[in-house]
């Protein structure tokens, strides 16, 4: 029974399992559903009877004929402390709120009317820019231990830990590195998942007027994003936990990789070298200098002498059509793309 | 393995750089290639070289496959590892409870006079290092301090002043011994501190079946000396029943309570008790391999356990000792498991318990230091005998660790049951203004109530350690030591406590101001750590604190 209704459900449940069905709400900070919980922030204790101490939802387990509140008065007196406990190392100004980011930290301190903290604020950091696209703001950070999980639970890596011990722990890679010097592979799950931001996108904020679903075309798995737009140009990636195949996980290069869209560099236009200038030319002009230039090559030196390297980014039909290209026009089987490695 | 016998806390070997080549044969030699002995790879490490460069972790993580991060996490948790050079003498000044009542504040002051330094800074010559740490296990001897892995008790600044001049003319001072004469002694029949087991009584045990011992222990009633007082029969019969291919003993000897030194003294005087009841715990139920993870600190009792350890022919257990470093929190169950297994020292979430699912996820008894020792007279003399000593939910005899302001401190054996006050004036105490039973995370009791009886359904000893508070004393700047020791002690990984000690420790010593009444303040949060953190070090860290506000409000003004 939580707050007086009754629910069943079956062994292995956790409280906040339980509550989330009878639509109770139960704050969680270092909750996440595909994370291994480590009941940190203590922010979801509830109350149960017979039971000496308040108990983490989130890693309590339902037993036959339990009994829970979650707004009992010790229950409410405790998260309150809790936050006020958790703001008194947050700075007053929020540095995620002030780019127009969201802290769930900042938000339940709204939620439960909290504007004068009784043990005050903390103090502001610098931020660290841990590689080309994370940077990370110790100040900002809860300790929550989410990035750390993410990283080796998720991604398998596991470069995030806690360094030092009490109120000194930071949340960091080994100390003395960035992320650039560790096995950190810039996926940005760790960013996905921090709750203040403290981890975030290296970079100006991307607020976004509209958000289009659309699957990766970086290679075969096909994990599907929403690509953040505004003003017609895309300006960041997100995800969420309903898209098949990878949920709110993506790699460095879906969550990353969109910034050659709008890029100055990009080609438009095929371009054909000639002397030492590369100089544009129309697809026809393209098509048959290639096409003549491969047949010389191929009758000099034989079909060997030519190798294809297609790519994971096009399609499987693409693909396809390298092969056949290679294999039964050129004559050579000498064909691969950038998935192998 | 066989190393020279420097003790972790040795920073002798700190002005050698560590060539390439020395570390590579270190750590052939440690054999550094499974994952199973980090935490003693790391000592041995620093051991032999002073401190753990970047280079040393790099090669520990390649030739173990143990991520950086987890390594660096480790390191950066325990106080007695460090990456960077000390001193080649290492002063560390205990600043807990007992030493700071017998004056240890004083002492940091006649450092700096000294050799103009402070906590946590080296000399320009790199000769010593100064540090402030926490409860040394010499409480009855304070104020205590060690110099490398060297103990020395009642230390005055005149004292100090002759260390550091032995030091400096080429002599390393003889260490202090802790148990002198007159320090220890029983109320009623001594028995741990009586005479020693007779060989009868030995041989006698070792012809035990498994049924026998574990149902007398059961029946003896044995509760966890260690401060849980967990039923021992019970916790033995739980992992005797859990199916597994392989159990493990281990003994808690991570005495680090503040206040709390007995179990010291029976890892000096009598580790043949120790290592016979850990075999009765092996056999009983059923486990092959026994550690006892002894805190770093007791360098005197390292040496004394590694030879009874060699000497220890027993049974089919192989019992290994591995050493803490640093960290009081590895004092709680789980979170020493955590750091045999190579982790920070983080208590885990239960269930299970390690009963169930222990060291390396296997069952596990895990029993402090007297509840173990205690066994074998159990096993000698008989359950009914033992149950016939103590109280009724507290049968038997308990070692209390008595401190602070006494004329005679000093450990005192007697049956639980027995009232504080009989205690007290054992150990000689004048005008008391109140006692704090139990240690740091025990309770305050006020004179009123020294009547009461040390006893589990009454007022609980804990792991036994009473600190007499003279009628002069301030209890709200003994609180707020009290605090400073569980906020340096945190393990920081709920938000609760790791916060709350810190925002607490800061508003007792008048750093951080904040609106409403002090004590309800700190009441409040008081009650928030005592509830919601995520495990015992933050449930008890307000005990005292909330007690003197209650008995002494006027200090807390």
């Amino acid at each position: 029974m939580i707050n007086g209704e009754q629910i069943g459900v079956a062994g292995g449940t956790t409280i906040l399992q339980a509550a989330r069905l009878l639509d109770i709400d139960i704050p969680t900070l270092c909750h996440d559903d595909e994370l291994e919980d480590r009941a940190q922030c203590r922010l979801c204790v509830v109350e149960i009877d017979g039971r000496p101490r308040l108990e983490p939802a989130c890693a309590t387990q339902v037993a036959e004929g339990m009994t829970v509140s979650t707004d009992s008065e010790t229950t409410l007196a405790a998260r309150r402390m809790t936050l006020e406990l958790l703001l008194s190392e947050h700075p007053q100004s929020c540095p995620t709120r002030a780019r127009g980011g969201e802290c769930n930290l900042c938000d339940y301190a709204d939620d439960y009317g909290i504007r004068a903290p009784a043990f005050g604020y903390g103090s502001e950091t610098e931020d660290i820019r841990e590689n080309s696209f994370i940077s990370r703001n110790a100040a900002a950070c809860i300790l929550c231990s989410k990035c750390a999980r993410a990283c080796e639970q998720v991604q398998g890596v596991g470069e995030l830990g806690f360094m030092g011990r009490g109120i000194g722990v930071t949340a960091r890679p080994a100390v003395g590195k960035t992320l650039e010097q560790t096995e950190c592979e810039m996926c940005g799950n760790c960013v996905v998942v921090c709750p203040t931001g403290a981890l975030r996108a290296t970079g100006p904020p991307g607020r976004a007027d509209a958000k289009v679903r659309t699957t990766c075309g970086y290679c075969g798995v096909g994990c599907q994003f929403d690509l953040n737009v505004r003003a017609g140009r895309v300006v960041g990636v997100t995800t969420e936990p309903d898209n098949p195949v990878n949920g709110k996980w993506l790699c460095v290069k879906g969550r990353f990789g969109y910034e050659f869209i709008h890029h100055p560099e990009r080609l438009t236009a095929p371009l054909i070298r000639r002397g030492d200038r590369l100089e544009p030319a129309s697809w026809d002009e393209a098509l048959g200098a290639v096409a003549s230039r491969l047949a010389e090559i191929k009758a000099a030196n034989g079909p060997d002498a030519i190798g294809f390297m297609s790519s994971s980014r096009c399609t499987n039909e693409e693909n396809y059509l390298v092969q056949k290209l290679a294999r039964a026009v050129i004559g050579t089987n000498n064909v691969d793309q950038c998935a192998r490695t | 393995m066989e190393l020279a016998m420097e003790s972790l806390v040795n920073g002798g070997q700190a002005d050698r750089n560590p060539s390439e080549a020395d570390l590579q044969s270190l750590l052939d030699e440690l054999n550094v290639c499974d994952k199973s002995n980090l935490f003693t790879v790391l000592q041995n490490v620093q051991k032999r070289f002073g401190y753990l460069s970047p280079r040393a972790l790099e090669e520990i993580s390649s030739r173990t496959g143990i991520r950086l991060s987890q390594i660096y996490g480790v390191t950066t948790f325990f106080s007695l590892l460090r990456t960077e050079k000390q001193g080649r003498f290492a002063l560390r000044f205990c600043n807990s409870a007992s030493c700071y009542l017998g004056g240890a504040e004083g002492l940091l002051g006649a450092c700096r006079e000294l050799l103009e330094i402070g906590p946590g800074k080296t000399t320009s010559d790199g000769m010593f290092s100064a540090e402030a740490v926490g409860c040394l296990g010499a409480c009855g001897a304070a104020p205590a301090m060690m110099i490398n892995d060297r103990l020395y008790t009642q230390v005055t600044t005149e004292k100090l002043a002759g260390l550091v001049y032995e030091i400096r003319s080429g002599r390393m001072p003889e260490a202090d011994g802790v148990f002198g004469s007159g320090t220890v002694r029983a109320l009623g029949d001594p028995v741990m501190t009586g005479l020693p087991m007779t060989s009868d009584e030995k041989f006698l045990l070792r012809s035990l079946t498994p049924a026998t011992i574990l149902a007398a222990v059961e029946a003896s009633g044995l509760r966890g000396r260690g401060g849980a007082a967990f039923s021992a029969g019970r916790k033995w019969r739980l992992c005797a029943e859990t199916p597994a291919d392989q159990r493990y003993v281990v003994c808690n000897a991570d005495e680090g309570e503040p206040g709390t030194f007995k179990d010291r003294y029976l890892l000096l005087k009598k580790p043949d008790l120790l290592l016979a009841g850990m075999a009765m715990a092996a056999r009983a139920v059923g486990a092959s391999k026994g550690y006892i993870y002894l805190r770093g600190e007791y360098s005197d009792a390292e040496r004394t356990l590694r030879e009874e350890i060699a000497r220890f022919d027993w049974d089919a257990v192989e019992i290994e000792l591995v050493t803490g470093a640093g960290a009081y929190i590895c004092g709680e169950e789980t979170a020493l498991l955590e750091s045999v297994e190579g982790r920070r020292g983080v208590p885990r979430l239960r269930p299970p318990y390690p009963p169930v699912s222990g060291l390396f996820g296997k069952p596990t008894v895990i029993n402090n230091v007297e509840t173990l020792a205690s066994v074998p007279f159990i096993l000698a003399r008989g359950a009914e005998w033992y149950k016939g000593l103590g109280s009724a939910e507290s049968p038997g005899v308990k070692l209390f660790s008595v401190s602070g302001d006494v004329e005679r401190p000093g450990v005192i054996e007697a049956p639980l049951g027995i009232p504080l006050a009989d205690i007290l004036s054992e150990a000689g105490a004048g005008e008391l203004k109140a006692a704090l039973v139990g240690g740091a995370s025990g309770r305050l009791v006020s004179a009123e109530e020294f009547g009461r009886r040390l006893c589990y359904e009454d007022l609980s000893p804990g792991a036994g350690a009473i600190i007499a508070v003279g009628a002069n004393r301030s209890v709200r700047e003994l609180a707020t030591n009290l605090m400073a020791f569980f906020e340096e002690e945190s393990c920081g990984e709920c938000a609760p406590c790791r916060i709350g000690t810190a925002r607490a420790r800061e508003i007792l010593a008048g750093e951080l101001r904040v609106d409403g009444a002090l004590a309800e303040v700190l009441s409040s949060m008081g009650k928030t750590l005592a509830s919601a953190s995520r495990c015992g070090l933050g449930q008890a860290a307000p005990n005292a604190l909330l007690d003197a506000i209650r008995l002494f409000p006027g200090e807390f003004e």
